[in-house]
């Protein structure tokens, strides 16, 4: 095939050329990272398939054909449901205070008997799409700095606001990051950017002390200071840290981390997988995986810079910076470097929501590459 | 710029990465190509910023993965942060029969987040554990997070509480550490705290190496858990038929400083160790001293054979000896001169006195030195006590005859073991272990006398068990050539020497015949103020009661170490002659006539 053919009307539309134009090494790489997952989800039952590894796979199967189908889908059909998608997750999120389950102390999900949600997760897609949806429609003046910003302000808050109650200060905080990480890339000025950190900074110390829950504040507190109490809130810092020193250059071995197969280690096989590989795989095997996941945001942050369409690019840049905000906050937790603030680490660690939430995102970002050409128009598109 | 930086990339290694570049860069100029709005040039760069701000927080966990991994204390022995509850390799005995062992046990915790009814779980659990603390139980239930209630359940208890189906109560694993032979070997097994932490014994001296060593196979020790328990078993029979206060059994392998069995009783439960009484929990075989007695005459005359101060041809007249104005006395008196064999055999604190006296304080204690009489015994237990020995660097003659016979200094029964063990084996100390030795390296030790001397000294233990009048009779085992020496010292008791209660030690060796380099073992017994029985005729000397316990351990203990027993006739056979002499009582009992 050459470039030529590709130039030729609707040549790009026919689904043999979309599928040879998705990213098969941004694939393979996605597959790795999951399957290494699975192999410390093996290691940790014991070596046995029995109870994660097993579904882990299955659940990256399923999702690996959600992601390619998704990838075909027209970035004009995902520019149409952006909004639709946004509205659908606030309403549940709204519903959760009201109907939703209690899991570990927190009110996160919903049961729709044939499949439990957790709204906060559509959530992270769906602001994603919406912003740059709205700011697809905005000019440059406008999105560096005017009144209109209000409305991308009021839908990143609203939303974390509602996710913090929760009570899910992880969610909350990707959810803010990512929204304002899109507001960023669309071209908000920069000296704004600069005085909103410096007012965050200002604003932690009296959130931390009176809007924070109790065992909020003992985290943050504790990762200060995780010897002053080693048996309560800051067991799992310093539980992590042994895992990770323990393992050294080269690690125990496959399936001898003593940390995590004699369960000093808590969440093992969620939050805190990061420090059961490091344990068993040592520096090698963390510098392995942080470097397959660099690769994996690097390739998607080239994706979205080729993207002819804004939607397209701010899309997908939003979505990765997602990705790359969980990997960051959840290897800086393991390592002490951050609060434990439950955030897990995505395509490793156990646990399907997480996992359908970021291969959604994937699927946007392939098909914000496989349609790369397609010219999005605001407002009414050809689509919609 | 970047077209230039990428003329430095050329080598292969780095080919990809500045394909990835390049290709960022074309992406760039196909947008300045096409022409776009500014919005779009802006976005990409700022897509730009982005990738250079990710590359930066890469770069921060690459740095912090690097510290935590490589350069951190945590998880490292001696880590600032230890475990806590450290796994520990399983201590075993050096054939591998199981002497500690870390068990899966369950802790039990409560999280009131989940409770439904505080109240009922609080009766329930009350009734269901009755080690829990009250204030506790109530302290967790009114917690606002999951909080830790008792550990050690075993799984039936576990599985009891589990089916009450209680909300919010959830277990835990937890390594438990479990001794099964109980009070068998325990002051050398000792014991660990709750956390994991070794606090006494075998489990304090190698702690570190234990930890290090879970889950890579069990941990080899020196002990022979079958000599353990003959030891042990003839201990206790000896400890509670005499009504002693307390008693010490050792055995080693003098070759290779091997501690192949240690007892000490009264003693107690590795696995409940809080409930014993403090007095039991002390390894007296390793961490009290004593004033040793006769027993020491196997240094002082080494010391004199040694140094050739003394020949085995030495005739010395025991009649008396006066030392200022302090009187030695014999246990029993012996008439005018005898040699050097029958000062050992008679166990004559005259002779001894005089033999120590004539090769003059600071040879004695050169030699007492080397002994390792003057240092803690060298062990890898932290229990292992400091002797107490006479004031000043210089002797007086009073010092010299009084620590030739055993008094005025007093050492650990380890240091005892220690010290005769080098001067049996051929002549070098060799630093006792708990750790297994493998045969075909065997450690060098330190000289400290001749063979010749060992050789000397072999036979004068032999001869002392042969000889009619030798005080060690008692201690002979068919076929296996016992060697020893008595000792009966009197206890110190509200600052004075006792006229009646005493220290009875017999310190055996065995077989004595044989090649010098032959497998040899030393057996020490010790019993403190044993009574005084019918069938001991009212003795309380060491050959009537630690001479036949050292005997019946060494007879039970023969076949386990591979010692063969002799034909008894070629076995009796002895190299010294020795004059026939008025029958000499069992032992000896040094009297001072008015002591200081």
């Amino acid at each position: 095939m050459t470039a030529s053919a590709l130039t030729r009307p609707g040549e790009r539309d026919r689904l043999v050329i979309k599928i040879g134009q998705i990213d098969w090494t941004f694939c393979f790489l996605v597959c790795l990272i999951a399957g290494m997952g699975g192999l410390m989800l093996y290691s940790i039952a014991k070596a046995s398939w029995e109870p994660w590894a097993m579904k882990h796979m299955t659940r990256f199967g399923l999702c690996m054909a959600l992601l390619l189908v998704l990838a075909l889908v027209d970035v004009r059909v995902w520019f149409a449901s952006a909004y639709p998608v946004y509205a659908v997750a606030f309403l549940l999120l709204l519903a959760v205070p009201f109907v939703g389950e209690v899991s570990l102390g927190a009110r996160r999900w919903l049961n729709l008997h044939f499949v439990r949600i957790q709204p906060s997760e559509i959530m992270k897609i769906g602001l994603v799409l919406a912003l740059a949806r709205f700011y697809h429609g905005l000019s440059a003046a406008e999105a560096k700095l005017s009144w209109k910003l209000l409305v991308p302000a009021a839908m990143i808050l609203v939303p974390v606001g509602l996710v913090a109650k929760q009570p899910d200060l992880g969610t909350a905080i990707l959810l803010a990051a990512t929204g304002g990480a899109v507001m960023i890339l669309a071209g908000l000025s920069m000296r704004l950017v600069a005085v909103g950190g410096l007012g965050a900074v200002v604003a932690v110390p009296p959130f931390v002390l009176f809007v924070m829950h109790g065992y909020q504040r003992d985290r943050i507190l504790t990762f200060l200071h995780p010897e002053q109490n080693p048996s309560g809130a800051g067991y799992h810092i310093l539980q992590s840290k042994i895992a990770l020193g323990s393992g050294g250059l080269l690690g125990k071995g496959f399936g001898l981390g003593s940390q995590s197969q004699l369960n000093f280690l808590p969440e093992k096989h969620t939050d805190f997988i990061f420090a059961t590989l490091a344990e068993e795989f040592g520096f090698v095997g963390c510098f392995t995986i942080l470097a397959l996941f660099a690769a994996v945001i690097l390739i998607a942050l080239r994706t979205a810079s080729l993207s002819h369409s804004h939607f397209g690019r701010l899309a997908a840049s939003g979505v990765i910076s997602t990705f790359a905000l969980y990997v960051f906050i959840n290897a800086a937790m393991v390592m002490g470097l951050a609060p434990v603030v439950g955030v897990p680490m995505p395509l490793l660690s156990y646990g399907g929501t997480v996992m359908i939430t970021v291969m959604v995102g994937f699927g946007l970002i392939q098909s914000v590459r496989v349609h790369r050409y397609t010219e999005v128009t605001s407002g009414k598109g050809a689509l919609v | 710029m970047i077209q230039h930086d990428i003329a430095d990339y050329r080598a292969p290694g780095r080919r990809w990465f500045s394909q990835v570049v390049w290709g960022l860069e074309e992406a760039f100029k196909k947008a300045k190509a096409a022409d776009q709005a500014e919005d779009d040039t802006r976005t990409r760069m700022r897509i730009f910023i982005l990738l250079a701000l990710f590359a930066t927080g890469f770069g921060c966990l690459a740095l912090g993965a690097s510290h935590s991994a490589l350069f951190s204390g945590a998880g490292k022995p001696n880590g600032y942060l230890a475990p806590l509850g450290a796994a520990r390799a399983d201590l075993t005995d050096r054939e591998g029969r199981l002497l500690a062992v870390d068990l899966i046990h369950f802790g039990v915790y409560v999280d009131p987040r989940e409770i439904w009814d505080p109240a009922e779980t609080q009766r329930v659990l009350g009734a269901a554990l009755p080690g829990l603390q009250t204030a506790r139980l109530d302290k967790a239930l009114h917690s606002d997070r999951r909080e830790y209630l008792l550990g050690g359940l075993t799984p039936e208890e576990k599985a009891r509480i589990q089916d009450m189906g209680l909300p919010g109560v959830s277990f835990e694993e937890e390594e438990h550490r479990v001794y099964p032979l109980g009070t068998s070997a325990a002051h050398v097994i000792g014991f660990t705290d709750k956390g994991g932490t070794g606090l006494a014994g075998m489990e304090l001296a190698f702690d570190e190496q234990i930890r290090r060593q879970a889950g890579q196979g069990p941990f080899a020790t020196s002990i022979d858990l079958r000599v353990q328990a003959a030891l042990d078993d003839e201990l206790e029979k000896t400890a509670i038929k005499f009504g002693v206060n307390d008693a010490v059994g050792i055995v080693t392998n003098i070759h290779t400083g091997e501690v192949l069995g240690m007892s000490s009783w009264p003693n107690y439960d590795s696995n409940v160790p809080g409930q014993a009484a403090p007095y039991n929990l002390v390894n007296r075989a390793a961490a009290s001293v004593y004033e040793p007695g006769s027993v020491f005459k196997v240094f002082s005359m080494a010391m004199a054979l040694d140094s050739g101060s003394a020949t085995m041809n030495s005739t010395y007249n025991v009649e008396s000896l006066q030392l200022g104005n302090r009187t030695i006395h014999d246990f029993h008196a012996v008439h005018g001169a005898i040699t050097l064999p029958e000062v050992f055999i008679h166990s004559s604190n005259i002779g001894t006195a005089k033999m120590a006296l004539q090769a003059g304080a600071p040879t004695l204690t050169k030699y007492f030195k080397a002994f390792g009489l003057f240092t803690p015994a060298k062990i890898e237990l932290s229990e292992s006590a400091r002797p107490i020995l006479p004031r000043g660097a210089n002797w007086t003659d009073g010092t010299v005859a009084s620590t030739s016979f055993g008094q005025s200094i007093s050492v650990s029964p380890l240091s005892l073991a220690q010290g005769m063990g080098g001067i049996l084996n051929g002549g070098e100390l060799i630093p006792l272990t708990l750790k297994k030795v493998d045969p075909a390296n065997r450690p060098k030790g330190t000289r400290i006398v001749s063979e010749d001397t060992s050789r000397k000294m072999l036979d004068l233990m032999r001869l002392n068990v042969t000889a009619k009048e030798g005080s060690g009779g008692k201690a002979d085992a068919p076929g296996l050539s016992v060697g020893g020496k008595t000792g009966t010292a009197q206890l110190v008791i509200d600052k004075k020497y006792s006229k009646d209660r005493v220290l009875a030690s017999f310190a055996a060796v065995f077989p004595t015949d044989g090649p010098i380099d032959a497998d040899r073992y030393f057996v020490l017994i010790m019993l403190k103020d044993p009574k005084r029985l019918p069938e001991t005729f009212g003795f309380a000397t060491a050959g009537w009661n630690a001479a036949p316990a050292a005997g019946r351990v060494i007879d039970r203990i023969a076949p386990f170490v591979g010692v063969r027993r002799a034909a008894p006739a070629l076995a009796a056979a002895t190299p010294i002659a020795v004059a026939a002499k008025p029958a000499g009582d069992e032992g000896s009992l040094a009297i001072e006539g008015d002591a200081q």
